[in-house]
């Protein structure tokens, strides 16, 4: 099998190595997919010219304190460890892309947000607005987490509640009170922490721990519905997950990603109480659950389910 | 009661100014499920007191096989002659007695806990799901009226 000897892509990155982060989930994502077009070169924090293998890139480091922002210091020989016409992919701040913008020679400039100097706008998820490449990703799931469930609960068909972590011992997070308290013969499974809790009739009937990502897609996998209290603001990586297993999702209007998801696929939103307690009511209706799981996972198998497809995609931005 | 009402604001309170409301109190969760559990046993059909009443007509000469019929007559004709066969037969049948006037008494007390615990699961049904839909309708509304109030 032969290299790839396409244009060489930069991937500049200040998520890279906050490995739990969505964003650096993303970014990892794209720079593999990348790989399949030309050489990748991913430069990251860490002490200046170091070089450091990380799975199939070897990162270097740009010699910044990724914690303390995006701004280069002065003297930063950014010239020196970038590949002269390299496209650049920016996870960076609008100074530090300034910087990019202004070294030498011809790059074209990529960013995964707007407002990132003249960098064009790669999107994950569509969203209505110009400019914007969309190519999608790739979000794996195992389809075995849908064939057995978890170990820790006979239940299937309950409402989850991922939580945004505000919930404290004994006490679910505000949704999943509001949910089990209006349905009172519902199951909710609230995870939190990675525990998993059982409420019913406002009670808690039981725990168990969430101990890898294949338990996260178990409980996933045999909901009746997923609430996502607080998707991620660039992919909302489990409200996907959860669309390509077929269960429907109910996420905050205001989530930006989430809702472009549930603007897409049918999936609901939720601006208050009243609304998320009407859409929980909905899913609850078997009809209206199985349209919704049908266009889910449609739309999350097309969009973020075929690696191969996402490659060609992101070739064609990248090329653009 | 009032101390705790003075020391706890209302969060719920609407403010009077054009401040954003605050966050809306979620439903106060249940210590215990109200879920009623299933029936007790019946405890006149208890294995033990069932037992005493057995032993009690072998010593009188009944076998374990005789009909149901032999059976309510010896128990009978046997409280009806305790009086008669001495002190210790007088005991053992007033305890026999007495453990069957507790069983009863406390097969209706169960009968009547199954009947609360019923009832308050349905109470915890009802008024749970009823008040929580008219909090969360109050609180879509309220919303509205923020809306359209210029």
């Amino acid at each position: 099998m032969s290299e790839p000897s396409g244009p060489a892509l930069c991937v500049v990155s200040g998520a890279w190595r906050q490995r739990s982060s969505e964003r650096a989930f993303v970014v990892r994502a794209l720079a593999g997919a990348a790989t399949r077009r030309g050489p990748v070169t991913v430069l990251t924090s860490g002490p200046a010219r170091t070089s450091e293998p990380d799975g199939a890139f070897d990162v270097i480091g740009l010699g910044v304190d990724l914690e303390d922002g995006w701004v280069p210091p002065q003297g930063t020989d950014l010239a020196a460890v970038i590949p002269d016409g390299a496209a650049m992919l920016i996870d960076a701040g609008p100074d530090f892309a300034a910087a990019l913008g202004a070294l030498p020679g011809s790059h074209r400039l990529f960013a995964l947000d707007r407002g990132v100097g003249s960098a064009t706008v790669l999107g994950v998820v569509p969203e209505p607005e110009d400019g914007r490449l969309l190519v999608g990703l790739h979000v794996p799931v195992n389809p075995l987490a849908a064939v057995h469930r978890h170990n820790g609960f006979g239940q299937v068909g309950y409402v989850l509640v991922l939580s945004d972590g505000s919930g404290e011992a004994g006490v679910p997070p505000d949704a999943a009170a509001w949910i089990t308290a209006g349905f009172y013969d519902a199951d909710v499974v609230v995870v939190e922490r990675a525990v998993a809790s059982l409420w019913r009739g406002r009670a808690l009937r039981g725990e168990t721990s969430v101990d890898s990502r294949t338990d996260l897609w178990r409980l996933i996998s045999h909901a009746r519905v997923c609430v996502d209290t607080a998707p991620g603001p660039l992919l909302a990586r489990e409200c996907v997950e959860a669309m390509r297993f077929g269960t429907p999702v109910i996420v905050p209007a205001t989530a930006p990603a989430a809702a472009s998801h549930a603007r897409a696929a049918g999936g609901l939103t939720y601006a208050g109480t009243a609304e998320l307690l009407d859409a929980v009511a909905r899913c609850r209706d078997d009809d209206v659950r199985s349209e919704l799981s049908a266009r889910g996972r449609e739309y999350a198998d097309a969009l973020y389910g075929d690696p191969a497809a996402f490659c060609t995609r992101l070739r064609e931005a990248l090329d653009s | 009661m009032v101390a705790a009402m003075a020391r706890e604001p209302v969060p719920d309170m609407r403010p009077v100014s054009g401040a954003p409301p605050a966050r809306e109190v979620p439903p106060k969760m249940l210590r215990r499920p109200a879920q009623a559990p299933p029936p007790l046993d019946p405890i006149r059909e208890d294995e033990q007191v069932v037992g005493l009443h057995e032993a009690w007509a072998r010593l009188h000469g009944v076998s374990e096989g005789s009909p149901p019929a032999q059976w309510q007559r010896v128990r009978g004709k046997v409280r009806r002659s305790l009086p008669f066969v001495g002190p210790e037969h007088d005991l053992l049948g007033g305890l026999i007695r007495a453990v069957d006037a507790l069983a009863q008494r406390c097969d209706e007390l169960a009968a009547r806990l199954q009947a609360n615990e019923e009832l308050t699961e349905d109470v915890a049904d009802s008024f749970g799901t009823d008040l929580t839909q008219l909090r969360a309708d109050v609180s879509r509304v309220r919303v509205e009226l923020d809306r359209s109030t210029p």
